[in-house]
């Protein structure tokens, strides 16, 4: 019952969110295709460097593409449904948690859900787009529907993990743009590139691997079932984490109430 | 003259307050140059310098590297438009009009002072990044700093002239920033990703002659390999090009602000 | 029946002192770290159906007590059961049954209706569609807000806010309601009307208001008992009946009069201050009324007047002074 209750606010809050965003039809049609021209522009620079190799560890273009197909769509489908993540910082700051807190549902994803990135639409199509560029055979457009699914929730729950610090320290979010910066930013690059720490760090405390490569090696070009059960473990581990550790911040929040100190 | 240099100060002064923001700029610059570093030496197979692509070792295409994006990550183009378009939009514009200044070198030189406070992060954390993944330049001389700082200052104002000249279109068009997000593209895949000599021959002169060459690949270019004729021609592109883009600037307030007083402001 | 019972609530906040020029560079790496006492164990009980309210100065401590009662803070020691639960355990069975309204923080989504926000609202508590339809209707008869149910929030203004931030907190019937500062801000015409509201939602229907202010006004009206909270003390828990006689008997009457009278001194008035045409005087209601004051000058010779409570701080002061004789 909580759990149908708490997706229906999900959807309840999309719905609300998009009624709100389409007040500006055409700031809203825009953004989503200014997002999907902007990652289209990518594509361009990988053009050029398989021009210079063949491959880069066994990823030529079709796969590097499918690695920022992945990445675009997990992306894309957290800033859609859980953009108020990136609002969490000012939520703990400013004290602005009050009112979800006297709500009946989960703080967390009250508050993930409070807000849609419009563009975030743009960069889930833009996967799809991919998709027919690399002329993918038709059930890889079903595969990749539970992967942005996946993806997107490791995304965003690694974040809410590290900005959970913003309950017990000053900058708090800095650590956290850091973590999913590396994360977007590396995760559209051929693994192969990294050394062994690197690609351990990857697999673990910035799991930029999960995000984008093991669902394109492990999915898509090399199906194995014991990776993609692994990875639905590790996304629940992680979801898990980021309620655990934002629940217990939420122990230290002061609702603004001595902002004095902190200035 | 002093004034620009006080309100330059002033806006200097509250970039330094947004710690938070420096950081993590700072961090993502290092990550993304790591990432490069990587993927370069991979292209290079690994054998570092030895081989050239299109003229440039791995450790001069990293240098190269290391220059654009200390560009990329200084100027924020779509806050200058912006900058430029809510005046006009809000109606600001015309309060700005009876003050003793120009609007627009006001405007460039607010953000011109914000961005310059990123490059006392970024400089030196590209210069350290760059000594331990690579080691020295090589035939690198310390007098050669003083002529690639120049540059890489003009190519910072340069770009901010160009973006607040694109946000003086608000002037006649709803929303300018679609057309800074074209232009920076542009920036990124003929200056940031590649060195001019790695496209085809016939696009080689058009992307020395073009902006893009004083905006990000002279300067770029100059860590890479430094020369003074090398420097004499990306000054000489960078100062053509800065009196260009004033001068449009110019004609553009000039005409807009017109627009704004004939509707009665 | 007991709705609310508190026992020897405390809560601290640890201040985190940044560097200044004074402690200099050592406190750079090494915050002092000082402690602060919000709430330095309380204790009350409040029954159903009660209209009680906290004042204080700001600062206080009462903000903090009301965020304990709510969910909103963890406390750092001490005991809360409201309506049977533990706020910070059973936290979302709680939210079903109570309702918050707070004057500094909107709940509200500014670029919607407040129609839409409704029933939006209504979602999250998992109301039923046509249960929720009827107590709009019944709200919006009530707070009288149908004339701009339709309109975009932002654009009403902050009374018409504030009436509509107080339906949406009722919507899902609850069975108490806090209020914290809902007045803050607002000009008197509408702080009026929020008061009278907020005394209907008690009288007509029945729900236990707990409600916070620095404004004696507020709640001379609202409330039948009063805990004045000061330093995170409890400092009088008494109806407000007694306040009234006790403490709130002296208004502050300062007249500015075109010729100079004097003015006598009687039983229950009292000239604090006198320059020139200028007079401050405390009256005490229970010794004497208005009508008898101004009765001692002529009606042509009054320039300006304003009458005023006396300022919290002074009560709690006279309370204190009370307690040490």
């Amino acid at each position: 019952m909580a759990v149908k209750n708490n997706l229906k606010m999900i959807f309840d809050y999309f719905k609300l969110n998009l009624k709100k965003e389409w007040k500006y039809k055409s700031s809203f049609i825009m953004q989503i295709i200014m997002m999907i021209l902007n990652d289209l522009f990518f594509i361009i620079q990988w053009v050029i460097i398989f021009q210079l190799v063949d491959n880069i560890g066994g990823y030529g273009f079709d796969e590097t593409m499918l690695l920022w197909a992945i990445s675009a769509g997990g992306f894309g489908f957290a800033h859609t449904f859980f953009a108020g993540a990136k609002n969490i910082k000012e939520f703990v700051y400013e004290g602005k948690l009050d009112v979800y807190l006297t709500q009946p549902k989960s703080i967390l994803l009250n508050v993930c859900c409070s807000a849609t990135d419009v563009s975030g639409i743009g960069d889930i199509l833009y996967a799809f787009v991919v998709l027919a560029i690399i002329g993918a055979p038709w059930y890889w457009y079903l595969i990749m529907i539970p992967i942005i699914i996946m993806t997107g929730l490791i995304y965003m729950s690694v974040y809410v993990v590290y900005v959970s610090l913003c309950f017990y320290i000053n900058h708090g979010d800095a650590v956290a743009k850091s973590v999913e910066g590396t994360i977007n930013k590396a995760g559209n690059y051929p693994p192969a590139i990294f050394n062994t720490i690197v690609k351990g760090l990857f697999f673990t405390l910035i799991p930029t691997f999960f995000y984008t490569f093991v669902p394109a090696q492990y999915f898509f070009l090399t199906p194995n079932i014991w990776w993609i059960l692994g990875t639905v473990g590790v996304t629940i581990v992680w979801v898990m984490l980021a309620f655990v550790c934002f629940n217990k911040g939420l122990r230290k929040y002061n609702s603004g109430n001595l902002m004095g100190g902190r200035l | 003259m002093s004034k620009y240099l006080s309100i330059y100060r002033t806006s200097f002064r509250q970039e330094s307050k947004t710690l938070t923001n420096s950081i993590t700029s700072v961090v993502s610059f290092v990550v993304i140059i790591y990432i490069f570093q990587q993927l370069w030496q991979f292209i290079y197979g690994g054998n570092g310098g030895g081989t050239l692509i299109n003229g440039y070792s791995v450790n001069m295409m990293i240098w190269y590297m290391i220059m654009a994006e200390i560009l990329m990550y200084a100027v924020n183009a779509r806050s200058i438009t912006r900058a430029f378009g809510n005046d006009i939009k809000s109606g600001k514009i015309a309060y700005q009009l009876n003050k003793p200044y120009n609007y627009f070198a006001y405007q460039v030189c607010s953000q011109a002072g914000a961005f310059m406070w990123k490059l006392i992060f970024l400089v030196p954390t590209g210069i350290i990044i760059g000594l331990v993944l690579l080691g020295p330049i090589k035939n690198f001389s310390f007098i050669y700093m003083l002529p690639i700082l120049v540059s890489l200052l003009l190519a910072v104002l340069l770009t901010c002239i160009i973006y607040g000249a694109v946000g003086l279109l608000t002037f006649w068009i709803e929303e300018a920033t679609p057309f800074t997000w074209i232009i920076q593209k542009f920036q990124m895949l003929f200056g940031l990703f590649f060195p001019p000599e790695f496209f085809p021959t016939w696009m080689q002169p058009i992307i020395e002659y073009s902006p893009v060459y004083a905006m990000m690949s002279g300067p770029c270019k100059l860590l890479a390999n430094f020369s003074w004729e090398l420097f004499l021609k990306v000054s000489v592109s960078q100062i053509a090009y800065i009196t260009l883009f004033v001068i449009i600037g110019a004609i553009l307030y000039k005409i807009g602000t017109k627009k704004v007083n004939v509707h009665g402001g | 029946m007991k709705v609310i019972e508190v026992n020897n609530l405390r809560k601290e906040f640890v201040l985190k002192k940044k560097a200044t020029k004074e402690n200099g560079k050592k406190a750079l790496f090494k915050r002092e770290r000082s402690v602060k006492n919000a709430v330095d164990g309380i204790s009350f009980a409040i029954e159903e159906g009660e209209a009680l309210a906290f004042i204080g100065p700001n600062g206080a401590g009462k903000s903090t007590t009301i965020k304990m009662l709510t969910g909103i803070l963890y406390p750092t020691s001490g005991d809360i059961k409201v309506l049977g639960l533990n706020p910070s355990k059973d936290r979302i069975k709680l939210s079903y049954q109570i309702g918050t309204v707070f004057g500094q923080k909107e709940q509200l989504w500014v670029h919607l209706s407040p129609m839409d926000n409704f029933k939006f609202f209504g979602s999250i508590y998992d109301m039923k569609k046509d249960e929720l339809e009827k107590r709009i209707e019944e709200l919006a008869t009530i707070f009288d807000i149908k004339g701009y149910i339709n309109q975009p929030v932002k654009s009403l203004s902050l009374g018409q806010r504030m009436k509509c931030e107080m339906v949406a907190s009722l919507l899902h019937n609850p069975k108490m309601l806090f209020f914290d500062e809902p007045t803050i801000g607002l000009d008197p015409i509408a702080k009026e009307t929020l008061r009278k509201l907020i005394k209907k939602i008690n009288r007509e229907l029945g729900t236990t208001l707990i409600f916070t202010s620095h404004d004696v006004g507020d709640i001379e009206e609202v409330c039948k008992r009063v805990i004045i909270i000061n330093d995170g003390k409890i400092v009088l828990d008494d109806s407000m009946k007694n306040l009234k006689y006790h403490h709130l008997n002296k208004k502050i009457v300062e007249v500015n009069l075109k010729n100079n009278v004097k003015i006598p001194e009687k039983d229950g008035i009292k000239v604090l201050k006198a320059k020139d045409t200028l007079y401050k005087i405390e009256v005490d209601m229970n010794k004497t009324t208005m009508d008898e004051l101004l009765g001692l000058f002529k009606a042509d010779d009054l320039q300006d007047i304003t009458i005023s409570s006396e300022p919290l701080e002074e009560i709690i002061k006279d309370i204190y002074r009370g307690k040490d004789e």
